[in-house]
């Protein structure tokens, strides 16, 4: 028969129990919640605690920029100018974030120039994320009853605090963009989910404020009303589906009212932002590039291709940054154990109680539809570089696993909870433990960059005031350390070496080269003042560019391998032997064998480099080498391309210290390595040997000579005619080539190689059709930065721009590339010249 | 409704004294829960759902549907790849013959009715309604191999719900939520099991899928009869004979009906009336038996009589009553009966189906299987223990389905006993096709038992928790694993579409009597089918898969029907090289999946073969298993040599060991195909101590002729570490030991692109020459036995021996001819043969080698013609 307590059961919903004031036990929420903020705010500061003294990276100076202006000048204009247009007038994308501007103001004005005050504003933005996560997941176990609900909000706010990937985003400043969207964000769905419990109207408007606040610091939040919706109708009012309720009810519930009612008011504040950031950026969606959300529809195989990233979901799974923790199968295993094992658990607890299965649902949906904003740009690299895009996914992530491991509902019987529990406990404690190691081990990236940055200003201080009059020009400027981002544009160090960030206004004396085929000629034409340094990133010193700027010497070389004579092979247990003669071969072991003209190579496991001595030469006049080899394998060559690779020796080391250059197939036993934009190369100074470097396959190199190409051979001539808008091009000295193109950019778009569209990245991918005169390339976006080209079938000449390309008043590029017999792109791309 | 209820309707059974006392424990416990608010509130769903767990719930029709689509998913999770497959090996045969049924031969599918299936050679089946399901799919579908995967893998689904409908008419007094539950998971896993990729993606396969989907059904139906509404019960039977007729005309697995029917009526007797006799005495029992015994052939009595009339008719039809194969493959299969059963793992693999070339052997995957295994065993022996139902002849309690399960199981093997070989690549998948369904059952039956285990009132208890946890670890690892078994074929699909393609590009835009010769077609694709000789791949090449008919422009090595593929007669290839119409000479690259061009066999053309060519030697140690010796560059055409000497001293690096008896010699070999040393082209003889002479008929390898150039060898042992001193290498061109035997070009019978003569008169004219072997006097000629190879028996085309397995021999005289004809006098049924020759000198001892063989085949017209001739001479007489 029916029992009096089914029937009694509405009445006493045990998740409205705890409104009842002022238990201090630990059923309390309040308890639970001011326990799970603690520890997780104790966990951020240890596991961060080496960010407070890393300064500004990157982007902060961007930001800086112009609130110190608004702060120290009176200079308001950029930074208000962050409420009606492009966020920090970003040249690589669109957004609108000025509540990350005002945070930043706020800051300045509290800190100054210290920049421990804003790493301490964003561990605490940060804590104050991990609050709401306990919130959201003790709000979300209401329904289960009170056992185990305090250890699933702490829990999840553990894991959230100590989640890998969040480096990027608590140890950068700017990454407090993620930081401040996903505080308002996760607030925003608390006060909804909150409606469930207690229908007043405040939380109504509580939510929508914090939705538009996260939409003010970052776009990512765009996809709040849809999360929101998903939880209103996924997460039940309680754990028991009534017998009389329609049979739908075992799979989705319907939205109370003020629920519907506060769904709409955020999907309409979501509209308001849409028009918006239109009326103020011209485009109601898109970031990065031109694709918009209408290329992204158009190419939904592409979409999917971008979110399918296997690599990047493996990053998610298992946050290391091999840069400086390199996966092995060990790590792949401890990392890949708990989400099996959190696997187990959710499923025996969907079994046990098949309402739960709702819970992971709306949590993968969380998951996955906070990621969909991201859908230009969605990658993390094995660097961990573009982690901050995940920051906002991690909190379902957090939660789904604290919900896998701790039962929070009474639905099994007591022996299967205690066992359960401590099993999970014990997964969790686990997992904790191996997200701390890593966060700690993700972190030494961004503290040395930190280093990095405070060395270089250091010794740009020390040069300036031992040659306060002397004028410097800067060569490379470090970008990234370990994927952390450290400085990378001359505007940042501008701003980073001018008051109120420096004492002195040391930025006038400094000055900075762009990396192309200019270079040489302005190493030429100025040789003395500004003098030319590079940083190196290996000893973090300045260094002036010495020897480099004789440009009639020493240029070009050729080096034939038809003997070891004088060969450095390493390591140094390759095996030796005389191609005549029948030799043991390990397989474990590199081997050299000799040839008639060639030395054959064997890398084995381990890999194997042979280089021979050159006559020094000057690498700024040698930008390309091209190799004579056969490589052969059982599979296809190109397959394999990738692991053999040019080597040289040089005395400096500008940046890692690896001398090393990947190679492209040009030909039949004919591979080249463009050498124009490698730093190491460049700036590395005389160059002493070259060689190859293999690394382990079943493949072996006939290497048979190694060739350095001079500049006048492999880069055309380009100038600009005196008094004339015409512009004189010259292919004559490059070997081979027959023809010419010349490419002009889209308006305001550039070929640069700082840019990271640069249209000549691509070696040798260029091609004018013979019949249809048609400009091709494997890479779309190669020819989707050319506006327009003209083709010569001469190799000397002048030529004007048409008139109707450039009739816009805007800025283009143009560079010349030399053209073989059959339409292929030959040699590099002349300097770059911008016209208006 | 409470659980606990005494005077509940719906429990079955009177309640006993330990049922009693567990009520009233279940009383106190529901009062404590009641006066707790707080946990009552959140259990009283729970409470519900406890006690419909303990009604015998009715399967209604949502349940029963819900169920199927899971069936279906797990179908298409684990199959899908299929969908889009290709035709493979015996498939081609198969079209080619759709295409004349369509084109004015309708009458031979009429003719599978009453005759040998498809008259094929070598075979002996009835089966009409499989060419029946082929033709339907070439009549909506054209040639287009999409429309028949679809129907292989509606065949696999629907097998797979008939068998979940029949498991759920099954024994009507066991418990209906273990019941619902073990049929479930059984078809469940049979959906999704790892044996079946060769089932549903290999088209002709399909043999078995629809043999057992109509047995299924016949089941199903026969179960509604006995079971079901008795208004009905006629007509369902009669149905269920039908379909019974249906699967029977499918494949001969289908007589495994009846006895299967048969022990299920005998154990469902016994199932049902355990609470009643547990008291009855010995005599009583064996009373019992002989009832349930009768009421059991009672009740198949009609199935049963049906089998005994399809066997009387099989008989009549094929003129045997057990057929099967003939030729070297059924003497293959006899004499490997018991390997094939006990050794190599065969049978253990119906238990871990894993295919070697796609799971590793230490993969731990497979430790999961055994541990799954071993879980729900020890589930069984958990619940066995707990639950109050036990069966009279046990003191513990078994699902009915368990023994069930095993009987079945060896009815479903029984059949298979020729054929039966589930290789280390799942080759042969297929013979346990039906087999695999109690293998799963009595897996789900260890699972989840026979039910009514104690429960934890109020709460799900742990022992159906993991039950169910369990049951879906199984689904899922299946179908994970069948997804992955499923991968080969996939591959193997692309691969033959790929080759088709390769081949069209490669004759595309050329002149229409040019050719491109094929050294080798790849026979499978990590165990699955792919194509096994070249009339297979040359209906690839016309219409209907192709738009021109190319199948006249390929040259291929491959034995006319199964074989070595990896033999080729080097001196056919030499001759073709040399072909003026030739356009080119590919080589399949199964790595690659990829047809490969052979580098230089123009150049190898245009020179005369070398007759000899030499290696300097020298002497190492070789200390581990990494090292190998390694021969300096070499530039020999691997055309024109037969074999490799290699002269050689291999011993212990410690003088005191001596040579193991087992220790092997491998001779490795690069070429210009393939630069990379691998075992794919390696050679292996054993290893004898001293100095000696190691012969390696590299010449009839198409891995080492398929290369055009030789650019290196490799010597490895496996005695290591050892001292190896080659003192020479020399590469043989055995012309002066190999008579030559050819046809005789301008021959005006039929001879396909394999090089098989089709003839309806004596053989020839043949060219032989034996003059060039030393103290030669006369030549020995040989013919095989039909449908047989002598290479199959000793595993080379370079035999130095008669064969004691030749159909006939005979003497011709002169050692050499250019019009020689052999009378086939002796030959008994039309068939494939094969032809060679061997020096023999006055002793009649042989002398070098045998020739390389040629192939032809006697068709059905030469003995009609000998018949009317030998009727012609008795007339006369």
């Amino acid at each position: 028969m029916t029992t009096p307590a089914t029937a009694e059961a509405p009445k006493h919903d045990l998740s409205r129990l705890d409104l009842e004031p002022a238990k201090l036990d630990f059923l309390s929420v309040k308890t639970q919640i001011v326990f799970a903020t603690v520890l997780s705010a104790i966990l951020i500061f240890t596991i961060f605690w080496p960010s407070l003294t890393i300064g500004f990276l990157h982007d902060d100076w961007l930001h800086l920029d112009y609130v110190a202006r608004a702060v120290s000048k009176g200079d308001w204009h950029d930074f208000l100018a962050n409420f009606y247009s492009n966020w920090g007038r970003s040249d690589l994308m669109l957004s609108y974030r000025p509540l990350i501007s005002l945070s930043l103001l706020t800051d300045f004005l509290v800190y100054k120039t210290n920049a421990i005050g804003f790493h301490i504003t964003n561990l605490l933005l940060t804590s104050c994320c991990c609050l709401f996560v306990a919130l959201i997941a003790s709000e979300l176990c209401g329904p289960f009853g009170n056992r185990m609900r305090a250890a699933t909000a702490i829990w999840a706010a553990l894991l959230f605090a100590a989640y890998p990937l969040h480096v990027e985003s608590v140890a950068w400043i700017i990454g407090r963009v993620d930081l401040l969207c996903t505080l308002f964000y996760l607030a925003s769905l608390y006060y909804f989910l909150r409606l469930k419990l207690i229908e007043e109207k405040p939380y109504i408007w509580l939510s929508v404020v914090c939705f538009a606040l996260s939409l003010l610091s970052k776009e990512m939040a765009v996809t709040l009303p849809a999360v929101a919706t998903v939880f209103a109708f996924l997460i039940p009012d309680n754990a028991n589906i009534a017998s009389n309720q329609k049979p739908w009810a075992r799979f989705f519930r319907i939205p109370s009212p003020l629920e519907q009612r506060t769904l709409w008011l955020l999907w309409l504040t979501l509209g308001a932002f849409a028009l918006i950031r239109t009326i103020v950026l011209g485009s109601a969606i898109g970031g990065y590039g031109s694709g918009g959300a209408g290329g992204a529809i158009v190419g939904l195989d592409t979409l999917f291709a971008n979110f399918a990233n296997r690599a990047a979901l493996l990053k998610v799974m298992i946050p290391v940054n091999e840069e400086i923790l390199p996966t092995s199968k060990r790590l792949m295993t401890i990392g890949f154990t708990t989400y099996i094992a959190a696997a187990v658990f959710a499923g025996l607890r969907c079994l046990a109680t098949p309402l739960l299965t709702r819970y992971f649902v709306a949590f993968f949906l969380f998951g996955a539809i906070s990621l969909l904003p991201t859908f230009q740009i969605w990658n993390i690299a094995n660097n961990l570089s573009g982690a901050r895009l995940f920051f906002l996914s991690s909190a379902p992530l957090a939660l789904a696993l604290a919900f896998a491991f701790v039962p929070s509902e009474d639905s099994i019987d007591k022996i299967s909870t205690k066992l359960s529990a401590t099993v999970g406990v014990g997964f969790l404690a686990f997992t904790l433990v191996v997200f701390c190691a890593l966060s700690h081990s993700n972190m030494t990236a961004f503290s040395g960059a930190g280093e990095m940055l405070k060395k270089l200003r250091q010794e740009v201080s020390t040069l300036h005031q031992q040659n306060p009059e002397r004028r410097f020009a800067l060569l490379n400027l470090p970008s990234d350390f370990h994927g952390a981002p450290v400085l990378a544009r001359p505007q940042y160090f501008k701003t980073m070496i001018t008051p109120p960030f420096s004492v002195s206004d040391e930025g006038n004396n400094f000055d900075f080269k762009a990396q192309d085929t200019n270079l040489p000629n302005e190493v030429a034409k100025n040789n003395q003042s500004p003098q030319l340094l590079y940083f190196s990133e290996s000893d973090l010193k300045l260094h002036p560019l010495n020897g480099s700027t004789d440009s009639s010497a020493n240029t070009g070389f050729s080096c034939s391998f038809n003997g070891i004579k004088d060969c450095n092979i390493s390591p140094a247990a390759t095996k030796i032997t005389d191609g005549k003669q029948w030799f043991v071969f390990c397989k474990e072991q590199p081997q050299v064998v000799t040839q008639v003209n060639s030395m054959r190579l064997y890398p084995a496991s381990e890999g194997l480099q042979v280089f021979k001595p050159i006559k020094e030469i000057n690498p700024l006049y040698t930008p390309l080498v091209r190799i004579k080899m056969t490589v052969e394998a059982n599979q296809p060559i190109d397959r394999l391309l990738h692991l053999v690779r040019f080597k040289w020796k040089q005395k400096n080391t500008v940046l890692s210290g690896e001398k090393t250059a990947p190679i492209v197939r040009t030909g039949d036993n004919i591979y080249e390595c463009p050498l124009l934009d490698n730093k190491e190369w460049q700036l590395g100074g005389p160059v002493e040997g070259v060689g190859i470097a293999l690394q382990n396959s079943p493949y072996y190199v006939d290497v048979q000579s190694i060739e350095g190409i001079s500049l006048p051979e492999c880069v055309p001539d380009l100038l600009k005619v005196s008094g004339q808008n015409q512009y004189r091009f010259n292919v004559k000295n490059v070997r081979d080539a027959a023809a010419l193109l010349v490419l002009i950019s889209q308006p305001n778009t550039v070929f640069d190689n700082l840019s990271d569209a640069n249209a000549l990245k691509k070696y040798r991918n260029l091609q004018v059709t013979p019949q249809e005169k048609k400009l091709v390339s494997q890479e779309p976006s190669l020819t989707g930065n050319v506006q327009s080209w003209l083709h010569f079938q001469q190799t000397e000449g002048n030529f004007n721009i048409p008139p109707e390309v450039y009739n816009d008043g805007k800025t283009r590029h143009i560079v010349v590339v030399a053209l073989d017999r059959t339409g292929n792109m030959i040699g590099l791309p002349s300097r770059i010249l911008k016209v208006n | 409704m409470r659980p606990n209820c005494p005077d509940s309707p719906r429990r079955p059974r009177a309640p006993d004294s330990h049922f009693a006392n567990r009520r009233k424990l279940e009383v106190e416990t529901s009062f404590t829960v009641i006066e707790n608010i707080q946990q009552s509130t959140s259990q009283d769903g729970l409470n519900t759902r406890a006690a419909a767990a303990n009604e015998p719930a009715k399967d209604s029709l949502l349940l029963i549907l819900a169920a199927v689509l899971i069936i279906v998913l797990l179908n298409f999770a684990a199959f899908s790849d299929s969908l889009r497959g290709y035709f493979l090996a015996d498939d081609f045969a198969h079209v080619d013959y759709l295409k004349s049924v369509f084109n004015g031969h309708a009458h031979l599918l009429w003719k599978n009715f009453y005759s040998n299936w498809m008259q094929t050679l070598g075979t002996c089946f009835y089966r009409p309604l499989i060419s029946i399901t082929l033709a339907s799919d070439y009549l909506f579908w054209g040639a287009n191999p999409d429309g028949f995967h679809i129907s292989n893998f509606l065949y696999q689904t629907l097998s797979s719900v008939f068998l979940f409908l029949s498991l759920l008419c099954m024994f009507p007094a066991l418990d209906k939520r273990a019941k619902f539950s073990t049929a479930l998971l059984t078809a469940s896993l049979f959906a999704c099991h790892p044996l079946h990729p060769e089932v549903v993606s290999w088209i002709i396969a399909r043999v078995d899928s629809v043999c057992t989907t109509f047995l299924f059904l016949s089941l199903w139906l026969y179960l509604l009869s006995r079971h079901g509404a008795k208004k009905r019960s006629g007509a369902t039977q009669v149905l269920s004979l039908i379909a019974f007729t249906l699967s029977l005309m499918s494949k001969e697995m289908a007589i495994t009906l009846p006895p299967t029917i048969f022990i299920y009526e005998l154990i469902n007797h016994a199932f049902s009336s355990s609470d009643h006799q547990k008291n009855k005495s010995d005599t009583g029992w064996r009373a019992g038996f002989v009832e349930a015994f009768r009421e059991a052939l009672k009740a198949t009595k009609w199935h049963v009589l049906l089998l005994l009339l399809y066997l009387g008719f099989r008989a009549v039809v094929l003129g045997t009553l057990f057929g099967g194969y003939s030729g070297s493959v059924g003497e293959g299969l006899k004499d490997s009966l018991f390997r094939r059963w006990f050794e190599g793992g065969s049978l253990t693999r119906l238990l871990l189906p894993f295919n070697d070339f796609v799971t590793e052997p230490s993969d731990k995957i497979r430790l999961v299987f055994k541990l799954m295994t071993g879980a729900a065993l020890v589930i069984a022996v958990a619940r066995a223990i707990l639950s109050k139902r036990k069966i009279s002849a046990f003191p513990f309690s078994i699902s009915p389905f368990l023994p069930l399960g095993l009987i079945w199981l060896v009815i479903a093997l029984a059949p298979t006993v020729q054929v039966f070989d589930i290789t280390a690549i799942l080759q042969g998948g297929r013979f346990v096709y039906l087999a695999t369904a109690p293998v799963v059952l009595i897996i789900a039956s260890l699972i989840f038992g026979a039910g009514d285990e104690k429960k934890n009132h109020g709460h799900i208890s742990l022992l159906p928790l993991l039950s169910t946890a369990l049951a879906a670890l199984f689904t899922i690892s299946y179908a994970f694993i069948a997804r992955q078994n499923n991968q080969p074929w996939v591959e193997a699909s692309r691969g033959v579409n790929s080759l088709r393609a390769g081949v069209e590009a490669a004759l595309t835009g050329r002149p229409k009597d040019m050719k491109v010769a094929l050294l080798n077609l790849p026979p499978h694709q990590k165990g699955a089918h792919m194509l096994y000789n070249a009339s297979m791949f040359g209906v690839t090449l016309k219409p209907p898969l192709t738009k021109e008919d190319l199948s006249e422009r390929i040259i291929t090595f491959e034995p006319v029907t199964f074989g070595d593929a990896n033999l080729i007669g080097r001196t056919r290839l030499r001759n073709l090289l040399a072909d003026k119409n030739l356009a080119g000479v590919f080589v399949w690259d199964s790595t690659e999946q990829k047809l490969l061009p052979m580098k230089g066999w123009h150049s190898i053309a245009l020179c005369a073969p070398r007759q000899t060519f030499e290696l300097a030697g020298g002497n190492a140690v070789l200390e581990d298993a990494n090292q190998i010796f390694q021969s300096p560059a070499i530039d020999a055409p691997s055309t024109d040599f037969d074999f490799l000497d290699v002269t050689l001293k291999v011993e212990p690096k410690d003088p005191d060991k001596k040579l193991p008896e087992n220790a092997i010699l491998v001779l490795g070999w690069a070429g210009a195909t393939h630069p990379i040393y691998a075992q794919e082209r390696e050679s292996v003889q054993p290893l004898k101590p001293g100095e000696n002479t190691y012969r390696f008929s590299v010449g009839e390898l198409k891995s080492w002729v398929g290369e055009g150039k030789i650019t290196g060898l490799t010597l490895n042992t496996s005695e290591k570490p050892c001292k190896i001193n080659v003192k020479s290498v020399r590469f043989i061109n055995a012309d002066d030991e190999i008579p030559t035997l050819s046809f005789a070009p301008g021959t005006k019978t039929y001879i396909d692109s394999n090089g098989t003569l089709y003839i309806n008169k004596d053989l020839g004219p043949l060219i032989y020459d034996a003059t060039r072997i030393k103290g030669a006097k006369y030549v020995r000629y040989e013919i095989s036995r039909p449908e047989s190879w002598f290479e199959h028996y000793t595993g080379t085309l370079r035999d130095k021996a008669p064969s004691d397995k030749a159909f006939d021999s005979g003497k011709l005289d002169n050692l050499s001819s250019t019009n020689a004809v052999v009378s086939l006098k002796a030959l008994k049924v039309p068939g494939y043969y094969e032809f060679r020759i061997l020096a023999m000198d006055a002793r009649d001892k042989p002398l070098g080698y045998v020739s390389n063989p040629i192939n032809f085949q006697v068709t059905p017209a030469y003995f009609k013609r000998k018949n009317a001739d030998k009727n012609g001479v008795v007339e006369s007489k």
